[in-house]
């Protein structure tokens, strides 16, 4: 599904580069669950930013279902994100002055869905994740679960082929954090969607097949979780 | 996805009811600014222009000079149209028209007016002015005594009868008999035309003998339309030679140079300043002023929602990034954000109509119009006001919405404080902006009324205070002026009484004069006024040399003068030097030789935009006096007014008493320049006003985004007055970069404007530095609740957020 071929990123400082990402390789198929892990500053934001093509790389090939990404135009960019690509983020980043509702709704809109399947698939997407009564609450009315929760959802309701989740769980007590990533981990064995998740956590990381470790730009391991993996909860 | 950008806009307003309101309320005073604005201007410029081919239509004035003076006329002779268009074939019709010297006596039994609209026209007036005839032929004013009247003429005299062979009578004497009932006009005109009288009728002696084909009388208004197509120069030059051919030699026996200048009749309202015009004219300087003040506050409303929402962006660049990783493409942020601000505009739209409602009568006040919410129609207002919305929507909007919706998300998610210092040096630039032209606004506004107070307290030369001007409209009026006058004399509230030909603020008149020894070749044009004895007391002018004209010296009633300082020293004497010269006039066709007896000084009689002209003063009979003047003792003006009162209706019980203050008459000599000061007033307050609203919401953004620097600098041992500094440093330099450009521009532009004046006050560096301190009071206090509300905040609160 992804095939970073030597993708770097850096920045002009004054007259000096500094690099972000040096010479990445790397494959990812469709149905992988896959944690990158990392300190602080080690380029794992950036990655995931490029993988979602919401940044671009300095140089190197990036290659989605096939297509050259670094290649096609911005709108063919914004196509393929869209049809494919589901975010979740750190700090939720739901839009505060849309209730629940509408924020699940707004990526259809871009999509331009037709309000009668708009209606539907919003409505069964509250309902898989029992978020009925809040349909109509403003972000702020929840609690932090609650809104990556909706988060989730959101994402979700593009029936992405690949979700990608910048610690989605960084700002959630644990009991939360864990309703969210089995949220993951069923979606991904059940429904194959791929998850691509940044994580600081080992535990966090426990849920996923692979975890590629990242230090200073570099992939320095590629390997199975180090923890043993969380019982699935039904 | 409409509703979910409205929902969105909406929110947004109610959640930041401050930011709504300074952008709403600023946005719906400009817009209403610029509708009043653009319903006076609409008003301004459609003189005339309702009468069809209107173009083709050119009133033939002249300009020339007689010896030392100029003469610019809008008036022509009556004998000079039915000449010129025997010739000239490239003139398809010719109309003359007489208006009234002031107005006229309509009566119908006891229905008694004096009209204003009253005007002798030839019968070709179809021809050349489309009045539209609802009965009765184009013939209908061929026959002496036949009249034409409005509609509403005819409701006013005739109710529901029908008009067709009634009878009015004017002047208590002529009988006129209605031919035809032509349609009200649509638009306003440089003249009042409510009843149209056949021209022939003045073969009867009304305005003296054989005025029908006068070439001398300068008395009527020539009107010709010409031939679609045809160059007006090419007419004007025919003109030219007609006039040389029919009068040339008689003029230049009398030293006079005179020449055809034809104005198109859609420009006489604004552009026409001659001498004579029928009704006082509009002035381009106000439409020019007027028409910059409505781009101006619209342009300041707009800039306000402008650096307000990119003030704001910090805010909604985490939406916009949201977005964009949730699949939104640029152009689609684009139109979210364009209506955002179109909705934006249509509720300040919704404000700005009320506002219109609320404020237009004092407008109108101050502008001396009528004008009405719906006077330009529902259509046009309803296009004007959707159109401003939607132009002010994109305009105000449009910078916003590509500079928010440029935030790349992967940057803005990572919660970089992106766009809160961008864009910082155009938000910068348009505060200036704003700020310049509020500080050109307010100098002038400050410079047109030093002006005008310098105007009203500059002494005259002659008392205006204390005296009533009675107009004596008819001959038969006049008839009786000594028995008026010595009746009038023995009130115990009146001081003194006289006449005259002309009072100040009235229509004065212009003859040669030679003095002494003087040939056709040492013409002076002086301006004349025949008076009654008691003239230069009643006024109050000072003699400076000689004597007064005196009532016991037979020899005064005839040929003995008074002249003004500028004539003398016109004439070249010192005033000591010309007592007793002798001196000849030219009133009427045969000059008349005099001596001079005493010299006055200077007084105004015209407006301060005029300098004093050379004037002699004589006495002649009681036909010439069109006004007495009437000088009351103090605090009994009122008991003046009516005791005249009964005087009048015991002598004319026929006439109606028409009375004004002298100081009134004076004062309307500036009405122009008090309309222009009083709508400059206004809208530069309005400027301010939005201008430091949107200066207040600014102000906030900025104590809000420094609110951790404050907290750092106190921590570091700052005081609350150090940071209030710091803060209004920033604004101090916005308000003297402002003042730097709006300075000079403001400096050249009221000069030339009091360059119109003759007289006219120091326009100093005083004024414009009083002007820059004051606005930067203004926006200091405008600035100071935040700025000091950030100075003491606690810094801990602020060091602990982020």
């Amino acid at each position: 599904m992804i095939q970073l071929n030597g993708i770097s990123k850096s920045y002009l400082h004054g007259f000096n580069r500094t690099f972000i990402l040096r010479n990445i390789n790397l494959r990812v198929d469709e149905g992988e669950f896959v944690s990158i892990m990392g300190p602080s500053g080690s380029g794992k934001s950036t990655l995931l930013h490029i993988l979602g093509m919401l940044d671009e790389p300095s140089s190197g090939e990036y290659l989605f279902l096939d297509q050259p990404v670094h290649r096609i135009s911005e709108r063919k960019r914004t196509d393929l994100h869209r049809q494919y690509i589901g975010f979740v983020f750190q700090a939720y980043h739901l839009i505060d002055d849309l209730t629940v509702y509408e924020n699940l709704e707004t990526p259809l809109l871009y999509k331009k869905v037709k309000t009668a399947q708009r209606k539907s698939m919003v409505a069964e997407m509250l309902d898989r994740f029992n978020m009925v009564a809040k349909a109509d609450l403003f972000p702020s009315q929840l609690s932090g679960g609650q809104q990556q929760l909706v988060g989730v959802a959101r994402a979700l309701i593009m029936q992405p082929k690949l979700i990608l989740a910048d610690e989605p769980t960084g700002n959630l007590h644990t009991s939360q954090g864990e309703v969210v990533m089995d949220w993951f981990r069923r979606l991904n064995k059940e429904d194959g969607v791929t998850i691509i998740q940044v994580t600081h956590s080992d535990h966090w990381a426990s849920y996923s097949d692979r975890v590629i470790e990242i230090e200073d730009g570099r992939i320095e391991k590629d390997s199975a979780p180090t923890a043993s993996p969380q019982p699935l909860a039904e | 996805m409409f509703r979910n950008y409205l929902q969105i806009a909406l929110r947004t307003l109610k959640k930041q009811p401050g930011y709504a309101f300074i952008n709403v309320f600023g946005l719906a005073v400009g817009m209403a600014a610029f509708f009043m604005i653009s319903l006076f201007l609409s008003e301004e410029l459609s003189y005339d222009r309702h009468f069809e081919g209107i173009d083709n239509v050119h009133r033939w004035a002249i300009e020339g000079s007689f010896q030392t003076g100029p003469v610019n006329s809008a008036a022509s002779s009556s004998g000079w149209g039915p000449g010129l268009t025997e010739n000239v074939p490239e003139v398809e019709a010719v109309v003359r028209m007489k208006p009234p010297n002031q107005m006229w006596l309509v009566s119908k039994d006891d229905l008694k007016f004096l009209e204003k609209g009253f005007v002798f026209v030839d019968s070709t007036v179809f021809d050349v002015f489309s009045f539209e005839l609802i009965t009765g032929t184009e013939d209908a004013l061929r026959a002496p005594f036949s009249l034409v009247i409005t509609e509403s003429m005819a409701g006013k005299y005739f109710g529901n009868q029908d008009p067709m062979g009634q009878v009015l009578r004017l002047d208590n004497q002529y009988d006129f008999t209605v031919t035809g009932v032509i349609r009200d006009a649509e638009g306003p005109s440089h003249f009042k035309g409510d009843f149209l009288a056949s021209f022939t009728t003045l073969q009867t002696p009304i305005y003296g003998p054989g005025f029908l084909d006068n070439h001398f009388n300068f008395a009527v208004y020539t009107y010709l339309r010409l031939r679609p197509g045809v160059d007006p120069d090419l007419v004007q030059e025919k003109a030219d030679a007609f006039l040389d051919q029919t009068i040339g030699a008689q003029m230049a026996a009398a030293g006079a140079d005179i020449n055809s200048l034809f104005q198109p009749v859609t420009s006489i309202h604004l552009q026409s300043q001659l001498d004579g015009e029928i009704l006082p004219g509009g002035s381009m300087t106000t439409v020019w002023a007027l028409s910059a003040i409505a781009l101006f506050i619209l342009v300041i409303a707009c800039i306000n929602y402008m650096n307000l929402a990119t003030a704001r962006s910090a805010q909604r660049s985490r939406e916009v990034g949201i977005r964009k990783t949730m699949g939104a493409e640029r152009n689609q942020l684009v139109y979210q954000f364009l209506g955002e601000s179109l909705v934006l505009s249509l509720v300040s739209m919704i404000l700005a109509v009320i506002v219109v409602y609320l404020f237009l009568p004092a407008f109108n006040t101050a502008a001396g119009t009528d004008l009405s919410l719906l006077s330009g129609g529902l259509l046009s207002a309803i296009g004007i006001f959707v159109g401003i919305a939607v132009l002010c929507g994109v305009a105000a909007g449009s910078y916003p919405a590509l500079f928010l919706s440029r935030f790349q998300p992967a940057t803005v998610l990572k919660g970089s404080p992106v766009g809160a210092a961008s864009g910082g040096a155009l938000r910068r630039a348009l505060v200036v902006f704003q700020f310049a032209i509020s500080i050109i606004l307010i100098v002038a506004t400050v410079v047109v009324f030093r002006q005008l107070n310098f105007t009203r307290d500059l002494d005259l030369g002659f008392d205006r205070e204390q005296v009533i001007v009675v107009q004596l409209t008819d001959p038969n009026i006049r008839n009786e002026y000594k028995q008026f006058r010595d009746r009038v004399r023995e009130l115990p509230s009146v001081a003194s009484v006289s006449a005259s030909s002309g009072a100040p603020g009235f229509l004065l008149q212009n003859i040669p004069a030679f003095p002494e020894g003087g040939s056709a070749d040492d013409s002076y044009l002086v301006q004349s006024f025949v008076t009654d004895f008691d003239f230069v007391e009643t006024l109050g002018i000072d003699l400076i040399a000689g004597r007064d004209l005196d009532r016991d010296r037979l020899a005064d009633t005839l040929g003995v003068f008074l002249i003004n300082e500028t004539a003398a020293a016109e004439f070249g004497w010192t005033p000591e030097e010309a007592v007793n010269r002798p001196l000849s006039i030219l009133p009427g066709g045969a000059p008349f030789q005099g001596q001079i007896a005493g010299v006055v000084k200077d007084f105004h009689a015209e407006s301060l935009h005029d300098p004093i002209s050379p004037t002699i003063i004589s006495i002649f009979n009681e036909q010439a006096y069109f006004y007495a003047l009437i000088r009351t003792r103090a605090g009994q003006t009122r008991d003046a007014i009516e005791a005249v009162e009964r005087i009048w209706s015991d002598l004319y019980p026929e006439y109606i008493y028409q009375y004004s203050f002298l100081e009134d008459d004076v004062n309307a000599l500036y009405a122009s320049d008090l309309q222009l000061g009083r709508l400059f007033g206004g809208f530069s307050f309005l400027t301010i006003l939005i201008a430091c609203l949107g200066l207040f919401g600014l102000a906030s953004f900025t104590a809000e985004r420094r609110v951790k620097e404050i907290g750092v600098r106190k921590v570091m041992g700052a005081n609350t007055s150090e940071i209030v500094l710091l803060l209004a440093r920033d604004f101090t330099k916005f308000v003297g970069a402002a003042f730097l450009v709006a300075s000079p521009l403001a400096w050249i532009g009221m000069n030339r404007w009091l360059d119109s004046f003759q007289y006219r006050v120091d326009f100093g560096i005083g004024v414009l530095i009083v002007v820059g301190l004051g606005v930067l009071f203004v926006a200091l206090i405008t600035v100071g609740y935040q700025t000091i509300k950030a100075s003491l905040a606690n810094p801990v609160d602020a060091l602990k957020y982020e």
